[in-house]
């Protein structure tokens, strides 16, 4: 009896634990989210809000570590494409190239004509500054940067300055000269001066017979074309 | 004679409904899912025609309010807190400790908890399945030996198997955390191969069911029992490997909410000094259900968020510790005791032959 009236009163004070933590978490999420939001909580909350809240204010290593927790929660999820995209674009903006290029690479798994995975994967196994990249790898980029500089039929200034690039690392430097040249006469056709000046300096090391290696850039300043700028 | 024996074949083969036989048959039946599969199919991006603005709304009228009847009605239960003291009183707080030691520890927890319930969902949906098409032969005078209930259990659960085995992070891949199956490409051909015997077994084993069912208890099982099997078994053969499963979750939401609420509802005007009619019975248990379906899914995890944890976790964990919360609570509250009222509604006071 004695027993069976402490297993009440234990259930009872569960009960009302329970039932007060709900109700209070429930409050306080209520009300943080009209913070957050400026108006009610929204049906169908996702964690979107939360990693662009993240972007917005710049926390690149808060950023990262939600989307690698993102890439192992998610498992309801099949496609994770964006995932790995915004993961490996961060990460090769913080200077961590050989994760990047995993991440990239899965993208281009996942969907093999993404003409922005092909490009930046390209860009990345082209450009690392690692020595410790394998030279088969460096070699992906050119067919990676061809493969994607097809889809746009050859005029895309960007994706034509990737694959320049590829040529380069791979020692092929006759043909990085000609695509950086081709790459060229299409920036200042379209009026894309920031581009084109960069791609004049690579030609310059081109023409000296040296690939190009990059410094990481900022998270989000990529050009619409998808290649990335360095220095 | 003949005009009366087909008269009663045609009332065999529909079943007795709970509402309407179209909307029983289109609704708990999931007709109408296999309707939209067929429209779906063609172009699976199609399951997302829905407005970025409505799909959330719907989400929530349906998944989010079907989540939440489950403790709704455990709560509206009578007799509920007598029998179910862990349910009733403890489980909330077991839930929310074991919930926030899951996001405290994300990296190494979380990925468990998810794949918990992601292997948990089918089989949630299987007995889902089962349940119903029990349900409806009983309430059709279509009594079943406990030889035939083993089978038509056999036969709800093979999407189940068929998931458990096939899935990615779920079932048998989840438990194989060392990545031995995928090191094997003899074992994925065979996995493979054994989705289509899955496949075969069930399509025979119903058509088997449903003929022993006829023969040996003088009356056919009703159409919406086999039903309630093919549809489930189509959301996750067909729907899912296709991501069109948000189809499939609204649909399975609707079955059990239509059900949830007749029961509710019978349950209320069966009490003594009621007042209110079945509209406000069935629209303050919806109402609710959707108030607490909101509650959980767009105030709760930003309670976290406010605590300091990551919205990832927040959001994601919340989400499967609800759906486990939910999957635990129904495997108790359908439990029809002899003495339960409800018995009368599944029961037609025979017993089943041997």
């Amino acid at each position: 009896m004695h027993q069976k009236s402490l297993k009440d009163c234990l259930y009872k004070a569960a009960f009302v634990v329970g039932i007060v933590i709900f109700f209070l978490a429930f409050a306080l999420g209520f009300c943080d989210s009209i913070r957050v939001h400026k108006h009610i909580p929204p049906v169908g909350v996702t964690y979107r809000t939360g990693i662009e809240s993240l972007k917005e204010q710049r926390k690149d290593d808060d950023l990262a570590s939600q989307l690698r927790l993102a890439l192992d929660l998610d498992l309801g999820r099949p496609d994770k494409f964006n995932l790995h995209y915004e993961l490996g674009m961060l990460l090769d903006s913080q200077g961590k190239p050989m994760e990047a290029i995993h991440h990239l690479h899965r993208c281009v798994q996942i969907n093999s004509d993404h003409i922005g995975a092909l490009n930046h994967l390209a860009w990345a196994l082209a450009t690392c500054p690692d020595p410790q990249l394998h030279p088969s790898l460096r070699s992906q980029a050119v067919e990676l940067a061809r493969r994607a500089s097809k889809r746009l039929a050859n005029k895309n200034p960007g994706v034509l300055d990737t694959l320049a690039a590829a040529h380069a690392a791979v020692g092929q430097y006759e043909l990085a000269v000609t695509t950086a040249e081709s790459a060229l006469k299409l920036a200042a056709k379209q009026q894309s001066n920031a581009l084109a000046e960069e791609i004049r300096t690579r030609l310059q090391l081109y023409k000296e017979s040296k690939p190009f290696y990059r410094r990481p850039k900022p998270f989000g300043k990529d050009r619409p074309n998808g290649a990335s700028s360095n220095q | 004679m003949a005009k009366s024996a087909l008269r009663n074949l045609t009332t065999s083969l529909l079943g007795q409904s709970f509402v309407h036989p179209i909307f029983d048959y289109m609704l708990i039946g999931g007709g109408l899912s296999l309707v939209v599969v067929a429209w779906v199919l063609p172009d699976p991006s199609a399951a997302l025609t829905f407005s970025a603005a409505s799909l959330p709304l719907i989400i929530l009228l349906s998944a989010g309010a079907h989540f939440a009847a489950s403790t709704v009605r455990l709560y509206t239960k009578p007799g509920a807190f007598h029998s179910l003291p862990f349910i009733t009183m403890a489980l909330p707080l077991v839930t929310l400790v074991l919930l926030t030691a899951c996001i405290g520890f994300a990296g190494k927890l979380g990925p468990h908890l998810t794949s918990l319930y992601l292997t948990w969902s089918p089989y949630h949906y299987a007995a889902q399945a089962y349940g119903l098409a029990v349900m409806y032969c009983y309430r059709s005078g279509c009594l079943l030996s406990e030889g035939n209930k083993k089978l038509l259990w056999w036969m709800s659960m093979i999407p189940f198997f068929y998931v458990f085995t096939t899935g990615p992070n779920v079932g048998l891949h989840w438990i194989d955390m060392a990545g031995w199956l995928d090191d094997r490409p003899s074992v994925n051909t065979f996995l493979k191969t054994f989705q289509f015997v899955l496949l075969a077994v069930g399509i025979v084993g119903t058509v088997y069911l449903w003929r022993n069912i006829w023969l040996h208890q003088g009356r056919p099982m009703p159409l919406i029992s086999v039903l309630v099997l093919i549809a489930n078994a189509v959301w996750w053969f067909i729907l899912r490997p296709r991501n069109a499963f948000v189809w499939a979750t609204i649909f399975h939401s609707i079955q059990y909410l239509a059900i949830v609420v007749f029961f509710h509802v019978k349950d209320q005007m069966g009490r003594p000094n009621q007042r209110h009619g079945v509209t406000y019975h069935v629209l303050w248990f919806y109402g609710a259900c959707v108030l607490l379906g909101y509650a959980l899914f767009s105030c709760f995890p930003q309670a976290y968020v406010l605590a300091g944890f990551g919205p990832v976790e927040s959001v994601l964990l919340v989400g499967a510790a609800v759906n486990i919360h939910h999957f635990f609570v129904d495997g108790y509250i359908w439990r029809l005791k002899k003495t339960d009222a409800n018995r009368t509604i599944v029961d037609t006071g025979a017993t089943a032959p041997l």
